[in-house]
């Protein structure tokens, strides 16, 4: 099919970019004194290296959960439970860094966490074969309460602290850099780990033997399973690898906050926002990236403005990166495709 | 093509189930049982005893007739919200955002509840109630309108919007609908009196709202059953390509379905708030709308069904609170038994499970 030429997704996003700009400008020239006063003060917080910094680190856990949740969707299992295996992720690892003294530790038994709940998801959407809908908003509602309640009881008499956490890497040279070394050498290693991570993982998926096999059995099991594919176990892998990875954003997240500490409901919603990254960034790893650092950039921009004393209420202000995350399933998913059999669960010939 | 997930989701209610009627029954009975046992040893593990824990439940749920009125009226909003949830499914269509369209059908209902005094008492409730009903019906709408325009996944939408209409609710008790007086935690203004839904019953918290919810249950029963609109629904649920070659507008109906389903939402939130809370509170149903997944799931999405399993639900609702009183159990953990029943529901109502009912059944016919 012949696509008109304004629906190609560049022409779409220069278009959309250029009149953003404009509109701004006309605004600018039309406002008073004041008004352009705080605009130069806000063009000051985005042209700033700590920017980029925070937005890198708000977005990192995204980047991790949106990784894993896209393994899960491209063997053709939605998984919407990211949130929960965030959450649990995060609590585990906060609890288990504090306990051990080694945030190390922390990640790896978050990583364990991610997967027990992916084994819970597998079993009810591939055994059982159930809505993976409901199984994972059942899982998210679990999360929610056990976490509020394990961490009640392991912290209710005991004063607030921090967990240790990853401390920040120091580069000779790079990190000396004038507004290169601040934006993005002087991170904790789970950033480098997780940005490395997209090449590695674009490269399992596009260019590996096993990365064909689980395309294959998200797109069309039937003929997978002909050439000899045992789906269903694909699946039950895409899943539990899944389970691992968003289990150690969980980690991330902990660590992003910057004092290591865990609160009752800390994903907020993250997961959700990284399970659409995943859909908009048109299940592709370079694509999730860019789509979890559209939400790092409006977290950053939400958390600058609120200390920039904005005269706009925070509680809109915290709006922003959810209404930003839907405005971009508008404008980019249009020709997004997932993979064809997404959400349909296998049953094998003869078997059942 | 735009991602389409919610087509091809794997059918929750396979069509032929059982020969024997009971067997409808049996399982979802079947799987609380097995929920109970499960939370049992959850209880038992955290070192209280499960059957002081499930005496309170039960005493603190159906125990007598003030507790039986508290659990009908905390049945209410679950109802309304299940039973939209059932609709947009039987359209085709996943409506996770039953609690940000309560939020909006709470804030509606409030704005219109606790100013404009001088009207009619009954002409005020009823406005402040359409109120709610529509704003609820618009804030689904909007996810509707982005999947029929644009594609946009309405699964994940729903959810993000009830994110937006939280904090929007936030926002509004801080700032312009904020009680005037003192108050702990960020309150609006109290509706005027003469326009709360009046008690049904005197001494307990029967309200207008289950007049409400039990009406929305018959008439959807009613919609569902005998008329072209629940047809043209289902066949749209069904299958969205065939329904437009069979002549029916397919957007239209998956728009009209999600409206209401919002609306239905929306009017729990004024249930909640002209019925019992007399006032907005910021996150004033955290977790109702996400229940009523559940319940409409337990309900087979069949309305009757789900009033049942509402009644259910709130039962473990006002449960948990004589059970944190009486057997001194932390109220999480009957969340987490809440949610053992609803994973044990739904692996009752898998496929696979259903498979194994089928040829169990079957095989006893042979014997």
């Amino acid at each position: 099919m012949v696509r008109a030429w304004w629906s190609r997704p560049w022409v779409r996003t220069t278009t959309t970019v250029v009149a953003v700009l404009v509109g701004l400008w006309i605004v600018l020239e039309l406002a008073s004194e004041e008004t352009r006063n705080i605009a130069n003060g806000i063009f000051a917080i985005l042209g700033a290296p700590e920017f980029v910094k925070a937005a890198l680190i708000a977005a990192v856990p995204l980047l991790l959960a949106a990784l894993g949740g896209l393994i899960s969707e491209l063997s053709g299992v939605l998984n919407m439970a990211l949130e929960a295996m965030m959450l649990v992720g995060a609590f585990v690892a906060y609890t288990v860094a504090d306990q051990s003294g080694s945030p190390w530790i922390g990640l790896a038994a978050a990583g364990v966490s991610g997967l027990v709940l992916g084994l819970v998801h597998a079993v009810f959407t591939v055994s059982l074969r159930a809505n993976q809908v409901v199984s994972a908003v059942a899982l998210n509602l679990f999360a929610l309460a056990a976490t509020a309640l394990a961490f009640r009881i392991l912290y209710i008499n005991k004063a607030f602290q921090a967990a240790p956490g990853f401390d920040a890497l120091w580069f000779p040279m790079l990190s000396d850099l004038p507004y290169l070394g601040v934006a993005l050498f002087q991170h904790n290693i789970i950033i480098y780990l997780a940005l490395l991570l997209i090449p590695v993982m674009w490269f399992i998926l596009y260019k590996t033997s096993w990365g064909l096999t689980l395309r294959s059995v998200g797109e069309h099991p039937m003929a997978a399973n002909t050439v000899g594919i045992k789906v269903n176990r694909v699946r039950y892998i895409a899943i539990l690898l899944s389970g691992t990875l968003v289990g150690i954003s969980g980690s991330a997240l902990v660590s992003a906050s910057g004092i290591n500490a865990f609160q009752e409901n800390l994903s907020a919603g993250r997961g959700f926002i990284a399970f659409a990254a995943v859909i908009f960034g048109r299940y592709d790893p370079v694509g999730a990236f860019l789509g979890t650092m559209l939400f790092g950039l409006g977290d950053a921009l939400q958390i600058r403005l609120q200390a920039y004393g904005v005269e706009v209420p925070y509680q809109l202000l915290l709006m922003l990166p959810y209404v930003i995350t839907i405005l971009a399933l508008v404008v980019f998913m249009r020709n997004a495709r997932g993979p064809a059999a997404s959400g349909t669960p296998f049953v094998e010939e003869g078997a059942g | 093509m735009a991602e389409d997930v919610s087509q091809n989701l794997a059918p929750l209610k396979p069509k032929a189930r059982f020969n024997l009627p009971i067997a409808n029954i049996a399982l979802p009975v079947l799987s609380i049982v097995i929920a109970a046992l499960a939370g049992a040893v959850i209880i038992l593990l955290m070192g209280y005893d499960p059957i002081k824990a499930y005496s309170a439940l039960a005493q603190g749920s159906f125990g007598n007739l003030m507790q039986t009125s508290e659990t009908v009226k905390t049945a209410v909003p679950l109802l309304l919200c299940g039973l939209g949830i059932a609709f947009a499914f039987q359209s085709g269509a996943f409506n996770i955002g039953a609690v940000g369209q309560m939020y909006m059908g709470g804030l509606a209902a409030i704005i219109v509840a606790g100013q404009f005094a001088g009207l009619p008492g009954w002409l005020h409730m009823l406005l402040a109630t359409l109120a709610a009903f529509v704003a609820g019906g618009l804030w689904a709408l909007l996810p509707a309108f982005l999947k029929v325009r644009y594609g946009s996944n309405e699964i994940i939408s729903t959810i993000l919007l009830n994110y937006v209409a939280i904090y929007l609710v936030d926002y509004m008790v801080a700032g312009p609908i904020k009680s005037g007086g003192f108050s702990g935690a960020p309150t609006s203004f109290p509706v005027l009196a003469g326009v709360m839904y009046p008690k049904l019953v005197p001494q307990t918290q029967l309200h207008l709202g289950l007049v409400f919810a039990l009406a929305a249950m018959v008439i959807m029963f009613f919609i569902m059953q005998y008329t072209t609109l629940g047809q043209r629904v289902r066949i749209v649920g069904q299958n969205r390509v065939a329904a437009g070659h069979a002549g029916i507008r397919a957007d239209r109906v998956f728009l009209l379905a999600f409206f209401f389903s919002g609306s239905l939402a929306g009017l729990a939130g004024a249930a909640e708030i002209l019925g019992y809370q007399a006032r907005l509170i910021s996150g004033f149903a955290p977790s109702t709308g996400y229940d009523a997944i559940a319940v409409a799931l337990l309900g087979g999405f069949a309305p009757f069904m789900v009033g049942v399993s509402a009644l259910f639900f709130a039962g473990l609702q006002t449960g948990a609170v004589a059970m944190e009183a009486i057997a001194k159990l932390p109220a999480q953990l009957v969340d987490l038994i809440r949610v053992l029943a609803i994973l044990a529901v739904l692996a009752a109502s898998s496929p696979r499970v259903l498979e194994i009912a089928r040829k169990m059944q079957g095989e006893d016919r042979k014997w």
